[in-house]
């Protein structure tokens, strides 16, 4: 047994040696193999740099990417929604499309009716889609129909070029820039209807007018060629050759000054001149309205030669007019007088109509204006705002010309003159809707049989409007 | 009555026209000078030097603003109704399409100044990392595997576009070389080319400032302003064996010039690039200037080149322009973003 003993010790021993000579050598070749095979210092600082130039050119092209994505983004159109309508412009503001509208439903009582016609009713006074804008930043525009009331109405189609601020020219159906509160906007009237001046002045006519304003606005300018359209009356075609030649300035005279409380006051004057003729179907003569839109004056018209009174020669119109805004008072005056050559067979004269109104409000919650008034907490549920609340009065006048009686009118249908005062209280919700309520009295001279005065007129006007 | 009406009509009528006239001087002398991408320091000195010179001869201010960008995208927003006095573009392609495409200068506005209205020169030169560590000496070394190129689009780039243009004229000049070989070429220069900046002054951005590429195919005055702003130690300029004579036009805008009354100052503008003191300070800016005192004065730092001209090898800017870049030419052809 002990020789086999032996020899597994010898052959252990030979293995051990072998494997203590092996070892070394095993792990000196990996060694070899390994720095044989791996990347060097310098392939790893290669490797280094070309990984940081992959991420330096990522980093790039990100930042590229995204240097082109705001100028594609300068050229996206805007669309914007608010008060003022919704809108889609290019992104240089160059070019926009507005789409705005106005919707007034109202509602007439009048108290102790005066069996002449007036009815109480509901009415939608104002319903106006339309839309406006500007192309190559020169060229405004607006296109305003009207289905207020039954009827389908063209109120506005005009083209506005901009030269300059100081320098625009308009074509086309414009508001005759004549009567102060006629210029005030729809959805912006401190009462439910205008004063009894506006019935004078003309409304919506066709022709080109200059117009723009100079320092700011400080002074305004309008000298326009009109067709001509009888007092209150829009037109869209003429008659006649005749054109009215129509001007209006106006100022703010402190608007630049630091004197704060003078900034809101304006004062103008504007007029028309022309030579109107017209026929027994179209006798281009106006008829006038109180403020509960009851006719209380009109020429005499039977649609005959000899029974219509038409207009027949030089029309002249002239208007100084003001306002003062100031925090929440407001106040407007306006005087116009209207004289129209008329004729009836042989019989002609000029007939001058006078009519003037003081209008004066306050609001709380709100900087009162000429324009849109904007609460100062609007209306809302959750942030508890109460909108913005008006109280106004005015009174106002108007007076035909003695000369229009007999002839030219009946003084038993027509009255010689109109004095009406109202109230009015206005919760303006926010800059888009708004509920009026109003009271106006009109007292009549003349108007009735046997030398009497037409019956007084009350009326309350209601108006719930949406205007954006 | 009659005559009154007559009064106010023709006072309607005419008023238009008297406050267009009384627009036009009050435009006022403020020019806008709408140019690509490296010339910003050029104009900057240049336009400081002509208002003094305005001054002193006119007793008038004027005030010139400047607009860089691509030269393609500049000429493009010229059309579109940036309203500028005077293009001094990169390329004469670029003002042919403003009077092209929107009429706004004659066809021929290039023979109304001097060397075809081109009152400097430039060329196309390598700018490499200091030491030049990628061995970069001529354009067949930019289309080597593992050379990463800078340059910019020639889609919007009219200095990329002379670019392009010089590569495809050296591929075209060597042994055995034609269009089809010029368009290989080419294609495996592109392949090399990882960012693709919109204008000159971007690329020299992507390759000065954040370090990528080895090497940067740029005008011979943004290499030098590079080397001279960033020191030496940063950068050496190659001048490979063959490069192209780049010739910037300049123009009066006539409608523009005539809307706002400013043609006199504008037109005076450009004649004073070619006087001895625009010519100085052309040359100050690194673009070779075309006065030969000038040139003499400033010949150490323009090495003389083997340079070919786009009439000679591509016929012209129209032919070059239809068969490289417009919409499926070859640029299109060889480079697809991203591969």
């Amino acid at each position: 047994m002990k020789a086999p003993i032996r020899k597994s010790w010898f052959l252990l021993g030979i293995s051990l040696i072998a494997l203590g000579f092996s070892q070394p050598a095993a792990a000196k070749a990996r060694r070899a193999k390994t720095v044989s095979q791996g990347p060097t210092l310098q392939e790893y600082q290669q490797r280094l740099e070309e990984l940081e130039q992959k991420q330096k050119v990522l980093e790039r092209n990100l930042e590229l990417k995204e240097e082109a994505e705001k100028e594609k983004a300068k050229e996206r159109p805007v669309v914007k929604a608010g008060s003022g309508g919704i809108s889609i412009g290019s992104a240089d503001g160059n070019n926009e499309i507005r789409f705005r509208g106005l919707v007034q439903g109202d509602a007439r009582f009048y108290l102790d009716r005066d069996g002449q016609g007036a009815v109480n009713t509901f009415i939608a006074r104002r319903v106006r889609p339309w839309i406006e804008g500007r192309f190559a930043k020169r060229w405004e525009f607006r296109i305003m129909p009207d289905f207020g009331e039954g009827k389908v109405v063209l109120q506005d189609a005009w083209i506005n070029t901009v030269i300059f601020p100081e320098f625009k020219i308009q074509v086309g159906k414009i508001k005759t820039p004549v009567g102060l509160e006629r210029l005030e906007g729809a959805a912006d009237l401190h009462f439910v209807e205008r004063g009894l001046p506006t019935q004078l002045a003309p409304n919506r006519d066709l022709g080109i007018l200059l117009n723009g304003e100079v320092l700011e606005g400080v002074f305004q300018y309008h000298i326009g060629v009109f067709n001509g359209v009888p007092d209150g009356a829009s037109a869209d075609f003429d008659l006649n050759n005749s054109k009215d030649f129509v001007g209006r300035v106006y100022a703010h005279p402190f608007k630049k000054t630091s004197v704060e409380a003078a900034k809101g006051f304006g004062i103008g004057v504007s007029g028309t001149l022309g030579h109107q003729s017209g026929n027994e179907k179209d006798p281009q003569l106006p008829s006038y309205k109180t403020t509960g839109q009851q006719t209380f004056f009109k020429y005499l018209n039977d649609g005959t030669a000899a029974g219509t009174v038409v207009a027949s020669g030089r029309r002249w119109r002239i208007s100084p007019q003001g306002y003062w805004y100031y925090k929440g008072f407001g106040i407007l005056g306006e005087y116009i007088v209207s004289s129209q050559n008329v004729s009836l067979g042989a019989a002609s004269a000029d007939i001058k109509n006078q009519a003037w109104q003081v209008a004066a409000s306050y609001v709380i919650g709100a900087d009162n204006s000429f324009g849109r008034i904007k609460p100062k907490k609007p209306l809302g549920w959750k942030q508890g705002g109460t909108g913005a609340f008006e109280f106004g009065a005015r009174y106002n006048e108007l007076k035909v010309d003695k000369d229009a009686f007999p002839t030219f009118a009946d003084p038993t249908k027509s009255a010689r003159k109109a004095k009406a005062w109202g109230v009015a209280f206005n919760w303006i919700l926010n800059e888009n809707a708004k509920f009026m309520l109003d009271f106006e009295q009109t007292r009549f001279d003349g108007g009735a049989a046997a030398g009497g005065n037409r019956k007084t007129e009350n009326v309350i006007l209601n108006r719930y409007q949406l205007a954006f | 009555m009659k005559s009154l009406k007559r009064i106010l009509l023709i006072l309607i009528y005419l008023l238009p026209s008297a406050f267009g006239i009384a627009g036009g001087a009050h435009a006022g002398v403020t020019l806008l000078n709408v140019s690509y991408d490296p010339t910003r320091e050029l104009y900057q000195d240049f336009n400081a030097a002509f208002a003094k010179d305005w001054q002193a001869k006119k007793g008038e201010a004027v005030d010139v603003k400047q607009s860089h960008g691509g030269s393609g995208k500049q000429a493009r927003g010229v059309i579109d109704g940036l309203e500028a006095d005077v293009v001094t573009l990169a390329l004469a392609y670029d003002i042919d399409a403003i009077a092209e495409k929107a009429r706004l200068l004659p066809p021929d506005w290039q023979k109304r100044l001097p060397s075809n209205s081109s009152p400097y020169t430039s060329t196309i030169v390598f700018l490499v990392r200091k030491g030049n560590p990628k061995g970069i000496k001529d354009w067949s070394d930019l289309a080597k595997p593992g050379i990463s190129v800078i340059t910019p689009n020639p889609k919007t780039s009219g200095g990329a576009r002379w670019n392009y243009l010089a590569a495809w004229a050296y591929a075209l000049k060597q042994p055995g070389g034609d269009e089809a070989k010029a368009k290989e070429f080419v294609a495996r220069l592109f392949k090399n080319v990882p960012v693709l900046d919109s204008g000159a002054r971007g690329s020299t951005t992507t390759f000065v400032e954040r370090g990528i590429g080895d090497v940067f195919i740029s005008w011979e005055n943004e290499a030098l302003l590079a080397v001279r702003e960033l020191g030496k130690d940063k950068f050496d300029i190659v001048y490979p064996s063959l490069s192209i004579l780049a010739e910037p036009p300049v123009a009066v805008v006539d409608k523009v010039v005539d809307k706002r009354g400013t043609r006199p100052v504008a037109q005076a503008y450009l004649e004073y690039l070619y006087t001895p003191e625009g010519q100085d300070i052309v040359a100050k800016h690194y673009y070779r200037p075309r006065n030969a005192a000038a040139a003499a004065k400033y010949a150490a730092q323009f090495p003389k080149l083997n340079l070919i001209t786009i009439d000679e090898v591509f016929g012209g800017w129209q032919k070059a322009q239809k068969a490289h870049f417009a919409d499926g030419g070859t640029f299109d052809q060889i480079y697809q973003p991203g591969k």
